[in-house]
């Protein structure tokens, strides 16, 4: 039986998701991969777009390309099922769900009830995506992205949707006349205050409307934020059935400016924002054009996005979408404020996201034209998961016995940038800083499409009686090449596991870097600890501070294997966790947090401490208690006091 | 959308229109993002084009005037020119290149009311010359009706981002595309959060106001197994029991309000596909047409790929149907690039009433083939040849007794030395038509098909499960043009206001009877027909009028024969004499 999940925990794509959503749908009409789509309806309408032309097309062209869903598949394990349902409890019907893993897609709707049921789906991690028109997922607001959950069939998920923010008011022209059909959007520019501070949600789907006959526009389901509110220009897309002749104009702020002097507008959760009236200034843009550079670098089977992302509000106000299958790859944008912007192209082919490229673009009171935007190939990391076999039957509890039905391809690998870096954030203001996967039958796997930077990975075993016991890389990363052969992969070596561990210290990819021969064995037998930080001594009944659980191998042997060093966070209520644990002997040290720099961005939380607070940690352990943890035991209720040092 | 209003307004031949239809779909979803493009420099001998946009006799500031090509070419044409009117409502467009464009105006709030009629929602249709300098090209616009109301589910909850659509009442009135001219985006007529939904810039008439689903609106908002049925303002699922709608030009009719019964359940359709031997196929695809209930059949058209595929038992099971008989038929597996199969599908019918449907079963049957050779004639410039037989395809529609059969037969590439081999057709009479890369060819016509050195004119016939062999495909190149004037000696246009011209070639002997185009006149009696190679061919002038049913519309009004020259330009004249009204 499936564990039962709360949603509201969950963690968000990486910025500018839907944005991407939506360019993968398209990117699938063209590339015609195996890759499913990710919907985004509601988005498509806005954007005056039939899907079913899209779709109706993509198989036309594709033939069975696309239709990975209805295939049947022996290997179909068991259904995820949920229901969704908004702040007070109450159902949320028809509410568009996609579940998808690099395997699999499975798009329903929730029923009356709010309930919703995936067709069968293969052994793998999924993630869950869910639409309400007018609703939004707190779990977009969560601060860390590596809070997402993954789910795996025969799991059931609870999802509740909040009632999103409305932005309402009038457009009119200097005579105070209304607007027609000119577009508004509204703009999420930062989290309100007392929201988490790096809201990952931030560029989420523009939200778009058009004003009426009366002038009146109305923008529903936004996230709680501070918001600037513009009207005009060619919108988003960058296409409408019928020409406006507001298309090539700059926007007009809220209330009557430019970017620079717009007053923001905070949106709360279900309120209602009104009188957010625009005097419209009629201003003319810019045109920003050019086209793809390096032309033979575009793949006959791949479509290309490219966006101008305002630098200022880091934030894309429009993408065009080329085929490689024309030979124009150009592109026009209109209707552009003098600014600064980064262009920024993305080729997608049926594997994902392969190349890229960007150029900062400075407006400044004329057409900027002739661009040339040159692709390069993005970074890739492949490597095989392998499973330990499980061990004799008599050494094991038989709890361990009856849970080791598990397959490697439900194990999840995600990697994530470690933060943007200068000039280098610059460079990639899109994507590329977040991929996740699920290895096949066989355990092979590949993040692609990954942007120059330092990368984190983490890797969530297929299931909690599963740990990671070594991860390896080949020596040799090979270089970027379109066709490189894939390295072997190297035994684990003595230098590998005590100087450097992909896991601990990271991947350092260069642009366009194939990095493979990553090699993760998964043990089974994992054990777990969950336990509560109690107030003692000098600190008994005070708050306690910020702080962290270590765990540190206690045998010998152990000592230079940095997989078995943990850290856990402590909880406001002074609970901890670990899970994946290799059995064994552990110390346990808290420690508190050092305070951040405020304004910082917030490092990632990762589970394996690195080499120096190894060392630190070793130094600690003589004055420590100790733990024994069983294979696929489960400790629960361990305390541990914290009596501060004066 | 209305591609289809487009294509059939200006290529009035179904069999040709299916395979556009089918090409811009696509042209347009590969496209869709791609529509601004960077304008082609302005020739030297370019026109003006002014004129003033009206409403009661002022003028209206701010109307977007935009000059459209009127070909796609594969993909939405950018404007050539564009203006906004001022305080007068005058506009003036400059720098446009000479060629064929429908002018058109952006404003929303309004309809057009020109006294011309022949101004259909695409615009004024205009072939442009050089050095035009036309004045006097006004719009008159009123102000639109305005319809709102709320959408409720049976709980009395708003239904949030439902599609609220029209249908008006009057037969003529549903022919007239104007009423679909509201240049208003599509998701304006969507309910918002509080399910209300403010429809505007309507015509005057009476019309049927509907939320929900019914087998003739299509499926596409079936979800998990149900969807909400078609329901009218009136709160009925029945049309002749749902309250029309009064819309008068500037009021606002409010309270429209619709609250909708309870989800019905979609239906299921299962069955199998087997191929000649009665062997499981595996990965065909399966699509269905409807066929309504006025016994009108959707067609080639109306059909749509499910996205379901057969497992490796040949089983499949179509869900989200609803009721209403179908014309169901399986595409044999394809990779892509999609490539020529032995099979084609003889499709099966079945109506879905209040159950499932089961057992169905799908013959793959092995098809015709024709092989032969296609032969590029006078065409001696070697760049030119060269370019005729990149990626040229040769495609095949069989005009079958089941029309249904084979839907999305596949071209077969023409080999370098011209040799061709098609698969998997069904018997009938096998038309042909070039295709290059995913377009039709620019100047590449087929001008004579031989079976054994016997001409085919009307089409080839093929039996079932035939292999035919030596099939000569004669193809020509040419850009000639033929430029036409039409004269009104009467002084009037006929009351429809559309006219339009047939263009058949005389001395070929294609596979379809010699038809080559259908052109549209425009307002200022020109027409031009581009794109041909040097021959015979016979003009045929007739009126095209909405709403004028094939034997009183098509009666020719002139007809005239034109010899074309290898390249270059015809000029024409010809009369407008109104038909005589047919006996009654």
């Amino acid at each position: 039986m499936g564990k039962t999940m709360n949603h509201e925990g969950r963690g968000i794509n990486e910025s500018s998701g839907s944005i991407r959503a939506g360019i993968m749908l398209r990117a699938q009409a063209y590339a015609c991969g195996r890759k499913p789509f990710t919907p985004r309806p509601a988005t498509m309408l806005r954007a005056g777009l039939s899907c079913s032309v899209l779709i109706t097309c993509a198989l036309l062209l594709c033939g069975t390309g696309t239709s990975a869903s209805a295939q049947t598949d022996d290997a179909a394990q068991g259904t995820i099922t949920g229901r969704v349902i908004d702040e007070a409890g109450q159902p949320i019907a028809d509410a568009r769900i996609s579940v998808y893993s690099p395997r699999r897609q499975s798009n329903i709707t929730s029923d009356t009830d709010g309930q919703f049921t995936t067709d069968k789906l293969p052994r793998s991690t999924y993630n869950v995506n869910v639409f309400a028109p007018s609703y939004f997922d707190p779990a977009n607001l969560a601060a860390d992205p590596a809070e997402r959950t993954y789910y795996q069939p025969g799991d059931t998920v609870t999802i509740r949707l909040h009632k999103g923010g409305i932005i309402t008011g009038r457009v009119t022209n200097a005579a105070g006349e209304p607007l027609v059909a000119v577009r508004v959007a509204a703009i999420r520019v930062r989290p309100l205050a007392g929201q988490a501070a790096r809201t990952a949600a931030q560029n989420l789907r523009p939200f778009e409307r058009v004003t009426d006959d009366r002038g009146i526009y109305r923008i529903y389901g936004l996230l709680p934020g501070v918001y600037l509110v513009s009207a005009g220009g060619q919108g988003a897309a960058g296409f409408s059935l019928r020409p406006s002749p507001y298309d090539d104009d700059a926007p007009t702020f809220y209330p009557a400016t430019t970017r620079d002097g717009a007053t923001e507008v905070s949106v709360q959760a279900g309120q209602e924002a009104t009188d957010i009236d625009i005097h419209y200034r009629g201003e003319p843009g810019h045109a920003v054009s050019g086209a793809i550079g390096n032309t033979g670098a575009v793949a006959a089977n791949s479509s290309i996005s490219v966006s101008l992302v305002s630098v200022g509000l880091n934030y894309p106000i429009g993408s065009r979408f080329l085929s490689g299958r024309d030979n124009d790859q150009s592109f026009v944008f209109t209707g552009i404020a003098d600014g600064d912007y980064d262009l920024v192209a993305e080729q997608f082919s049926r594997e994902g996201r392969s190349t890229a490229g960007s150029q900062r673009v400075r407006v400044r009171g004329q057409d900027v034209t002739g661009l040339k935007l040159t692709l390069a190939p993005l970074a890739a990391v492949a490597g095989r998961v392998l499973l330990d076999a499980a061990p004799p039957t008599a050494a094991w509890p038989e709890q361990c016995q009856r849970k080791l039905n598990s397959s490697v391809s439900e194990t999840t690998i995600i990697a994530r940038r470690e933060r943007d870096q200068g000039a280098d954030a610059a460079l990639n203001p899109g994507g590329g800083k977040l991929a996740d996967t699920a290895p096949d039958d066989k355990g092979e796997f590949a993040l692609r499409g990954l942007a120059p930077g330092r990368f984190r990975l983490d890797v969530r075993p297929p299931g909690p009686d599963w740990y990671i016991r070594t991860a390896t890389l080949a020596p040799a990363p090979a270089p970027a090449a379109p066709n490189n052969k894939r390295a072997p992969p190297s035994a684990p070596t003595a230098a590998a596991a005590n100087n450097s561990n992909p896991l601990v210290d990271g991947l350092t990819l260069a642009a366009g870097t194939q990095v493979s021969g990553l090699t993760l064995t998964l043990a089974p037998g994992a054990a777990a600890l969950q336990g509560r930080v109690a107030p003692a001594g000098a600190g008994a009944g005070a708050a306690l501070p910020d702080l962290q659980v270590y765990l540190v191998p206690a045998e010998r042997e152990r000592a230079d294997d940095a997989l078995r060093y943990v850290v856990a966070h402590v909880r406001a209520d002074g609970t901890f966790a670990f899970s994946h644990l290799a059995p064994g002997r552990y110390h346990l040290i808290m420690r508190p947090i050092i305070a951040r720099e405020s304004g910082a961005d917030e490092p990632l939380t990762m589970p394996f401490p690195d080499a120096q607070t190894r060392a630190q940690l070793r130094r600690d352990i003589e004055t420590t208690e100790t733990i024994a943890l069983q294979p696929c035991q489960r400790l629960n209720d361990h305390v541990l006091r914290y009596a501060p040092k004066n | 959308m209305d591609t289809k209003a487009i294509l059939s307004a200006t290529r009035p031949r179904p069999r040709t229109v299916v395979r556009a239809l089918l090409l811009i779909a696509c042209a347009l979803a590969s496209h869709l993002h791609t529509s601004a493009q960077t304008p082609a420099p302005v020739p030297k001998d370019t026109s003006t084009l002014a004129g003033r946009v009206t409403s009661e006799g002022q003028g209206v500031a701010g109307v977007l005037v935009t000059l459209i090509p009127a070909e796609w070419n594969g993909r939405p044409p950018t404007p050539a020119a564009k203006a906004t009117t001022d305080a007068d409502g005058q506009y003036r467009l400059t720098n446009a290149p000479p060629g064929h464009y429908y002018l058109t105006t952006s404003a929303p709030a309004y309809v057009l009311t020109n006294g011309n009629a022949a101004i259909l929602w695409r615009g004024r249709q205009l072939n442009i010359l050089a050095g035009d300098q036309l004045a006097g090209l006004d719009f008159t616009l009123t102000r639109g009706g305005v319809i709102t109301g709320r959408v409720l589910n049976a709980d009395g909850k708003p239904l949030i981002e439902a599609l609220v659509r029209l249908r008006p009442v009057d037969e003529t009135d549903r022919r007239n595309p104007q009423v679909f001219s509201t240049p208003v985006a599509p998701y304006t007529f969507q309910t918002d959060d509080r399910g209300s939904y403010r429809l505007y810039g309507l015509n005057t008439g009476r019309y049927l106001v509907y939320v929900g689903d019914a087998q003739d609106t299509g499926n596409g908002r079936v979800r998990n197994g149900s969807y909400y049925p078609r329901t009218f303002y009136g709160d009925t699922t029945e049309e002749t029991k749902a309250k029309p709608v009064e819309v008068t030009a500037g009021a606002e009719t409010s309270g429209v309000d619709i609250t909708l019964g309870n989800r019905a359940r979609s239906y299921e359709a299962a069955g199998r596909v087997v191929d000649d031997r009665g062997q499981p196929v595996a990965g065909a695809m399966l699509g269905y047409s409807p066929i309504y209930t006025s016994g009108r059949f959707a067609g080639r058209t109306g059909a749509s790929i499910t996205g379901e595929q057969t497992n490796a038992r040949g089983e499949f099971h179509i869900k989200g149907l609803l009721p209403g008989r179908y014309s169901l038929f399986a595409a044999p597996p394809q990779a892509f690039p999609p490539a020529q199969s032995p099979f084609y599908s003889a499709p099966v019918s079945f109506e879905i009433t209040e159950q499932d449907v089961s057992g169905l079963k799908l013959n793959l049957v092995r098809g015709a083939t024709i092989s032969g050779v296609v032969v590029l004639e006078g065409i001696t410039n070697p760049t030119v040849r060269a370019n005729s037989l990149k990626e040229l395809q040769l495609g095949a529609i069989a005009h079958s007794p089941d029309s249904m059969a084979a839907p999305f037969n596949t071209p077969a590439p023409v080999n370098a030395d011209g040799s061709f081999l098609l698969t998997g057709l069904p018997p009938g009479l096998i038309e042909f038509y070039p295709m290059q890369g995913f377009s039709q060819p620019q100047g590449l016509t087929i001008v004579r098909v031989q079976h054994d050195g016997a001409e085919q004119p009307q089409g080839l016939e093929v039996a079932a499960g035939a292999q035919v062999t030596g099939v000569r495909v004669v193809m020509a190149y040419g850009v000639s043009v033929i430029r036409g004037q039409v004269q009104f000696p009467t002084g009037a246009w006929p009351a429809g206001g559309r006219i339009a011209v047939n263009v058949q070639r005389l001395d070929a002997a294609t596979t379809n009877g010699g038809y080559v185009a259908s052109v549209v006149v425009d307002e200022l009696g020109r027409f031009v027909v581009e794109n041909l190679s040097a021959g015979q061919y016979e003009l045929t002038l007739f009126d095209a009028s909405p709403g004028r049913t094939p034997g009183q519309g098509r009666q020719p009004a002139d007809r005239k024969p034109v010899s074309v020259p290898d390249s270059g330009e015809v000029q024409v004249t010809l009369i407008f004499n109104q038909p005589a009204p047919p006996p009654q």
